[in-house]
């Protein structure tokens, strides 16, 4: 009576097509016949974890492979859950419906700090033990990878095995690692008895496993602390593991297979369009993002391909719109020749083209106005900081004249709508500097009654702020958060600073940012702080409706741990921090002369485009900046 | 000349869950993947022009779904056929298609919202149930005057009685002996009732027991002399 229950429950829960699965383009195949299964687990709903594109990236890899499988599970919604726990159900893959128990691995996506308490509850739904000490040579092998694998200490409790940097080339290390164990050890299991010793044979499974470059398996190192609570030291337990643990990177992404099949979902979900990567890697040098120093270097793919990928990613989805994914899109090199290329194999297509991210240095006239042709909607830039000074110190390359020069540019193309994002409380920010995003925002206003003949309608300027979040492997790594009051000061200054009823001002919940602070720089000792938090019913923490700050802080306090430690403290540069162990290829000490750079107001330039600033990661990794400027 | 194809077509168990609003951006994906030459509509947001039957509840199987879209060109049914059933997401299929040309003389083809007025629903029940109980909870509710369900929208719940807009219920034993409960409704703009508050109605005004069901839509269309005719007439 399984599939009946299944139906009753499915008709009383909202959105019942985030859990049935059998989308366009979904591969099935026979568990029986595998070698190696991953269940792919999003630590979200489906339309979030179906909108990510390292996730579907990997899935596609795996299932190229006739003897590997990867399917794909997501976190249940609360009300799923809820019928779930009720009727003692499990979590299940998405394709073949298998319970993720099941699996050989089940591997997290780990996007968000603020996703960590469902990592938690979907272990718990799966029947899997949430502390990787108390598995067993039954259970799966949990793994986890993406952009927070960076810093894994805060979830290092319940994770067997962590993939540092990009996983298209780690994965299959992993799969056929596991393959060659397993076929060891069930030969070594016929020659001496049945009953052999499954803790054991885990535990050298994960010794070979953290073997493999880029892998780090966190009941391999120890970690000490001061009196102070500060680490004094990160030491490998076993012999032969390396004292840090280097980032996995694609050295030729132009070579990299691209997932064409892409699975096509029946919901509408957040990303529904196709995504070409058209590079990776961002060497702006911005120094309080993350994304611009881990994903380093910079590496294009070459713009024939893009076009070709392009064209069998639409047949192949039935998708009409292509976004150019990438940290920052229109610093392509051939970007325009790339878009021209596109527009031409798909003018009689009625396919959008989109940039998802804009900088407002170098957004042409013309390059607005050719995807306007095709489809229109509001612009979204991101000057970060109000003041030419602060953006200096942050390393932001954005003036003034060249953000007025865009948005002018779009207004006289039509655009109406402007989002502009900044951040409070970076490092050396003053009230002058809050008062400055306003002052920006007004010159925004004044550059559309410029184009309207002094008139206002119809212009909606949004101005969102949010709360700086240091972030490990940054030149900002060490610097603290400011105080929930000194934040809410700098809102009033900035709200009472704003004078024009087209601009509209939005706050991201500074509660929110304070935790995702503490779990972003923390350690080790955070992983009982958000079982403590899951177990006082956090869940889907980035969701606003189901946010629990109070029992967050509460689950601090039960563990005895002080969230503002992490959060609030400048962190010294000769301490050990608690990602020392991992290695994005960045040298720690570049970072430190960036971070002495940006107190001195002094900007670098994008090596993309000039000579190399020192970073080391290409050094270090063995890699070079790869462009194509259209000679080859 | 404008082309309208009208298509019948299943929503089986694999894709019953998906919602009437998610309908048109499936189709619209399915025929851009089978490169079938559709008209779009105007604008900076050009969609393909399809319109649907009645609306089928989330979690209802059916046989008996319509669509008509809009073409750029004239096809032949059979090749569109077949050309979407090769594409079509597993649990969609094309049962038959029929290729309408506004140039042909006399032809006006009215919109399947307008038509459609009728619907023969399945719905199976998965318990022990015998069928003479079955057929005894039906006698008890012909008895009644009225069935009054409360319908509820976004804005508010009244109270209907839909036993005028109930062309008849009737039980059987199907081949795996299961218990199956036909019931012929009208449908569309006109008045619509749905399956669930038949089911409502078995239990409130015939005691049937409370127990796991599942509705299957058999049949929608035109009530032409007591049988449900498929709207592909001009």
């Amino acid at each position: 009576m399984e599939s009946i229950c299944q139906h009753d429950i499915l008709t009383q829960v909202e959105k019942p097509a985030r859990y049935v699965g059998n989308e366009w383009n979904i591969v099935v195949k026979d568990h029986e016949k595998m070698d190696v299964t991953f269940a792919l687990a999003f630590p979200d709903v489906y339309e979030v974890g179906m909108s990510f594109l390292g996730y579907k990236i990997l899935y596609h890899i795996i299932n190229r492979y006739e003897n590997f499988y990867a399917e794909r599970a997501f976190a249940p919604w609360v009300d799923m859950e809820q019928k779930m726990r009720d009727n003692d159900h499990l979590l299940r893959s998405s394709e073949t419906k298998t319970l993720l128990k099941n699996f050989d691995f089940v591997s997290f996506t780990l996007q968000y700090e603020m996703s960590y308490t469902n990592i938690v509850n979907m272990l718990d739904l799966s029947g899997i033990p949430i502390y990787a000490k108390d598995r067993s040579g039954d259970d799966p092998i949990v793994l986890a990878g993406g952009p927070c694998a960076f810093n894994p200490e805060p979830v290092a409790d319940f994770i067997d095995v962590f993939l540092v940097g990009e996983g298209e080339e780690a994965i299959l290390d992993i799969a056929n690692k596991y393959k060659q164990f397993k076929d060891a050890f069930n030969n070594k299991d016929n020659e001496i008895s049945i009953n052999s010793d499954e803790a054991s044979a885990r535990e050298e499974l994960l010794l070979e496993l953290a073997q493999i470059p880029g892998v780090y398996v966190p009941r391999f190192y120890d970690i000490a602390y001061g009196d102070d609570g500060r680490i004094i030291s990160i030491t490998p337990n076993r012999p032969n593991l390396p004292e840090k643990v280097m980032k996995r990177v694609l050295k030729d992404l132009d070579a990299a297979d691209y997932p064409e099949d892409l699975v096509v979902p029946f919901l509408n979900v957040i990303h529904d369009r196709v995504m070409l990567e058209i590079q990776r890697g961002c060497t702006r040098g911005c120094r309080f993002c993350q994304a611009g120093m881990v994903y380093r270097p910079v590496r294009e793919r070459k713009k024939e391909n893009l076009t070709k990928i392009a064209r069998m990613l639409v047949d192949r989805t039935g998708y009409d719109e292509i976004s150019l994914t990438s940290l920052a899109s229109n610093d392509y090199t051939q970007i325009e020749e790339l878009i021209n290329e596109l527009m031409e194999e798909f003018k009689d297509d009625r396919i959008g083209i989109s940039l998802p991210s804009l900088r407002a240095d170098r957004f042409s006239v013309e390059l607005s106005e050719k995807l306007q042709k095709m489809r229109k909607s509001g612009l979204t830039f991101a000057p970060e900081a109000g003041s030419q000074r602060l953006r200096d110190c942050i390393n932001k390359g954005v003036n003034e004249e060249h953000l007025i020069d865009a948005v002018t540019s779009a207004f006289n193309a039509g655009y109406k709508q402007v989002k502009l994002y900044f951040m409070l409380g970076l490092p050396t920010e003053t009230d002058e500097d809050v008062v400055g995003i306003a002052e920006l925002a007004e010159k925004v206003v004044d550059a559309y009654k410029a184009v309207h003949k002094g008139k206002t309608g119809g212009l909606r300027v949004t101005v969102s702020t949010s709360l700086f979040v240091p972030k490990p492997h940054t030149p900002f790594q060490w610097v603290g958060q400011v105080s929930k009051h000194e934040l809410h000061r700098r809102r009033i200054i900035l709200q009472n600073a704003i004078k024009s009823k087209a601009i509209t001002y939005n706050w991201h919940d500074p509660d929110v940012s304070f935790l995702e602070g503490a779990i972003s720089r923390g350690d080790r000792r955070l992983s009982k702080v958000i079982y403590q938090a899951w177990q006082n019913g956090c869940k889907f923490d980035s969701w606003t409706e189901q946010f629990r700050n109070r029992e967050w802080l509460t689950a601090y306090q039960q563990v005895g741990i002080d969230p503002e430690w992490y959060a609030f403290r400048d962190f010294s540069f000769d301490e050990i921090l608690p990602w020392e162990h991992i290695s994005s290829g960045v040298s720690k000490r570049f970072l430190e002369i960036e971070y002495q750079r940006a107190l001195a107001g002094k900007m670098i330039d994008d090596c993309r485009a000039s000579n190399c600033i020192g970073c080391g990661v290409c050094q270090a990794l063995g890699v070079d900046v790869v462009v194509w400027k259209g000679e080859e | 000349m404008t082309v309208v194809m009208r298509a019948q077509y299943t929503k089986g168990n694999e894709v019953r869950y998906i919602s009437h609003l998610d309908l048109q951006r499936i189709f619209g994906r399915t025929l851009r993947r089978a490169k079938l030459p559709v008209a779009y509509s105007q604008g900076f947001n050009p969609h393909p022009k399809l319109s649907f039957g009645s609306a089928l509840s989330v979690g209802t199987t059916s046989e008996s779904e319509f669509i008509d879209i809009e073409m750029a060109e004239l096809i032949e049914a059979d090749e569109f056929v077949e050309r979407m059933n090769q594409i079509l997401p597993i649990g969609f299929k094309i049962i038959e298609a029929v290729a309408y040309s506004t140039a042909e003389e006399g032809v006006k083809l009215s919109t399947l919202m307008s038509v459609i007025n009728a619907a023969e629903y399945e719905i199976s029940f998965y318990d022990d149930t015998q069928l003479t109980d079955m057929e005894a909870v039906i006698d008890k509710i012909n008895q009644s005057e009225s069935w009054s369900v409360t319908r509820s929208n976004k804005k508010k719940e009244r109270i209907l009685d839909i036993k005028p807009f109930v062309y008849s219920i009737e039980a059987k034993e199907a081949d795996n002996n299961q218990l199956i409960v036909t019931a012929i409704v009208q449908a569309g703009s006109q008045a619509n009732v749905r399956p669930t508050e038949i089911v409502e109605v078995l239990q409130v005004y015939g005691d049937a027991p409370t127990k796991s069901y599942n509705i299957h839509r058999k049949k929608l269309g035109i009530m032409d002399k007591g049988r449900i005719i498929k709207p592909f007439s001009t």
